[in-house]
């Protein structure tokens, strides 16, 4: 009898399941192309915004001037958007905060994959996850309550918020990224190449630089690529510990980049007026910066998959 | 064998990270209910928020059921608001643009009424080991304008340091009175600093031996210096402080506004509580937060 039952509700229960696949699938389709409805929608919308003002932009001084004055005070004049500063910015922290994740990204890649074993290899990837979980707004406190202080009484130089301050914070958080996909480009790496490598009396440094760079090549510069990724598209961090001053600023100097441009001023426009659609702009060319940076690491990576299977 | 392993997830942390940047562009703008019952949404300058918020806590003893909700994104916001009918009352610490009342007006078909309910005096800050303690309006000009003569601090009597100035971004109402109260029509020195938040300003002036930054006077504190500032070079430099301001001899000083869609109904809840800031409670908070009562 309590057989019976139990049975005749399997039964519906899977009827009911039948019913629902097709329902299911749908959900199922519809979540996969989201991402790339979300996408289009991003550069739907953006571009949108930015429409009005797109075929009236001076493009040469966009480019090639630092003269970013939205709201001039004689209102007789126009406003100005030479954004050459900004966008020197938005490179000079890409740089050089490359610069120090690099070599520091790609260091602790080959001792978690190549080095450390047992418990330090399991710790160590975990700190580096945790660090990749790190908000970007605490980085930007650290730059500017911890590093700014640090850097003027460290280098003796007057103002502690700079391009230096802005690309160590933004290092930081583009090293966790580094890290992980670098060791996983050094893992992917057949054991038999280290064991040739061995045998054939290479020392351990001979064997990581002479053979698994050449073959990681692909992933190690896909890592980088990402890397740059963030920098560019990084935001807090760099708007509180850069100094927000559009000029074309060395290490120890103030800069401003294109994102904490976007986000100061946003805020305080009128929907749809000029500025506000010149900050659009700024946005579409980050926009593009980051799809090819992206596209980029995509196709290096590929032919990293390519070269192993 | 190690088979070739490549996260895909890590791909996708970065892919989802930039849609989610752009998501944020594209959701920047979006609405809120407006005030109705025993709540007041009062919204607008940055600059006021702080007393705004003393006086939310203040009034909660003198009128318990009535909610006040206060936002201070900046000036332009409130007007914003009170043109699509999100808030009641709007703070400024600039007068209102034409274009602003000619949008209220169309909305609402209803002028905007102007209610001045204290000063603001914008404080020139430095660090406190600067030896310069005055400068005049023009020197001023000469630091902060472009074109200006001045950019180290030995022009005016300080040590052989560049002048390293730091101020708001280009749409904040402080900048924009800065600008006006200072440097004319004229445009600020390229290499001027925009700082997230008068705070800021205040805190690279506290940690930068040669900067030098303005906002309002409420921000100073014990580890910061500010300048005493004279009309001309035949007058006396004013130290900023409550009396000089009202007293108009501080050069440097704005009135802080609210603006209302019309004048309020005495006996609704927005036009109980806008009574009682101009009244000597809202005053009492005013003076309490460093700014300065209207009378």
């Amino acid at each position: 009898m309590a057989d019976g039952k139990t049975s005749s509700i399997r039964a519906l229960g899977s009827r009911l399941l039948d019913r629902a696949e097709p329902l299911i699938k749908g959900v199922i389709y519809v979540s996969g192309w989201s991402s790339i409805l979300f996408v289009a929608a991003i550069f739907f919308f953006i571009f949108k915004e930015a429409a009005p003002v797109l075929s009236s932009v001076d493009w040469g001084s966009f480019f090639f001037e630092n003269r970013w004055i939205p709201n001039p005070a004689d209102e007789n004049k126009a406003p100005s958007y030479g954004a050459a500063g900004i966008i020197y910015g938005t490179f000079a922290i890409t740089v050089v905060s490359m610069l120090i994740a690099m070599p520091l990204g790609l260091a602790a890649a080959v001792y978690i994959s190549e080095f450390a074993t047992g418990k330090t290899k399991e710790i160590l990837k975990i700190l580096v996850e945790l660090l990749a979980a790190i908000p970007s707004i605490i980085w930007g406190f650290i730059g500017l309550v911890i590093m700014s202080p640090i850097i003027q009484w460290v280098f003796g130089v007057e103002v502690g918020v700079n391009l230096f301050n802005a690309s160590l914070m933004v290092a930081f958080m583009a090293i966790p990224l580094i890290v992980s996909i670098s060791e996983d480009s050094l893992r992917a790496v057949p054991d038999s190449y280290r064991e040739a490598a061995l045998a054939l009396g290479a020392s351990r440094w001979e064997m990581i630089y002479r053979v698994l760079f050449p073959a990681a090549k692909n992933g190690l510069l896909a890592a980088a690529m990402l890397g740059v990724g963030r920098a560019v598209g990084e935001t807090m961090a760099v708007w509180m510990a850069s100094g927000g001053t559009e000029q074309f600023g060395l290490l120890f100097d103030r800069v401003k980049a294109m994102t904490a441009t976007i986000a100061s001023e946003m805020k305080d426009t009128a929907h749809g007026d000029e500025h506000y659609q010149m900050l659009f702009v700024i946005g579409i060319v980050l926009l593009i910066i980051c799809v090819i940076i992206n596209v980029l690491s995509d196709l290096v990576i590929k032919g990293v998959k390519k070269k192993h299977s | 064998m190690v088979a070739p392993n490549f996260k895909q997830p890590m791909k996708e942390i970065v892919r989802n990270t930039m849609i989610g940047t752009g998501l944020c562009l594209v959701l920047a703008s979006c609405g809120r209910d407006s005030g109705t019952g025993t709540s007041v949404t009062i919204a607008g300058s940055d600059t006021m928020l702080q007393v705004g918020l003393a006086w939310q806590d203040a009034y909660k003893s003198v009128r318990s059921d009535v909610t006040l909700s206060v936002e201070g994104q900046g000036s332009s916001t409130g007007f914003k608001a009170l043109i699509n009918g999100s808030a009641d009352i709007a703070h400024s610490s600039r007068a209102i643009k034409d274009s602003e009342r000619e949008k209220i007006v169309e909305a609402h078909g209803k002028e905007p009424v102007e209610h001045i309910v204290g000063f603001d005096g914008i404080a020139v800050y430095v660090h406190p080991d600067n030896p310069v303690k005055s400068l005049t309006i023009a020197q001023l000009k000469e630091i902060w304008a472009d074109g200006g003569s001045i950019s180290n601090w030995s022009a005016v009597g300080g040590p052989d340091a560049e002048i390293q100035r730091m101020g708001r971004s280009n749409s904040s109402g402080t900048y924009g009175f800065f600008q006006k109260a200072i440097l004319g029509s004229a445009e600020f020195k390229p290499g001027t600093g925009a700082a997230n938040g008068s705070e800021n300003v205040v805190n690279f002036c506290a940690t930068t031996p040669s900067g030098i930054g303005y906002s309002g006077m409420s921000y100073k504190s014990d580890k910061v210096g500010w300048l005493s500032v004279a009309k001309d070079e035949s007058s006396e430099p004013v130290e900023p402080s409550i009396a000089s301001v009202q007293s108009k001899e501080y050069p440097i000083a704005r009135p802080l506004y609210i603006y209302t869609v019309g004048e309020l109904d005495p006996e609704s809840p927005a036009g109980e509580y806008l009574a009682w800031v101009k009244a000597e409670g809202g005053q009492a908070v005013v003076s309490e937060q460093g700014f300065v009562p209207f009378k």
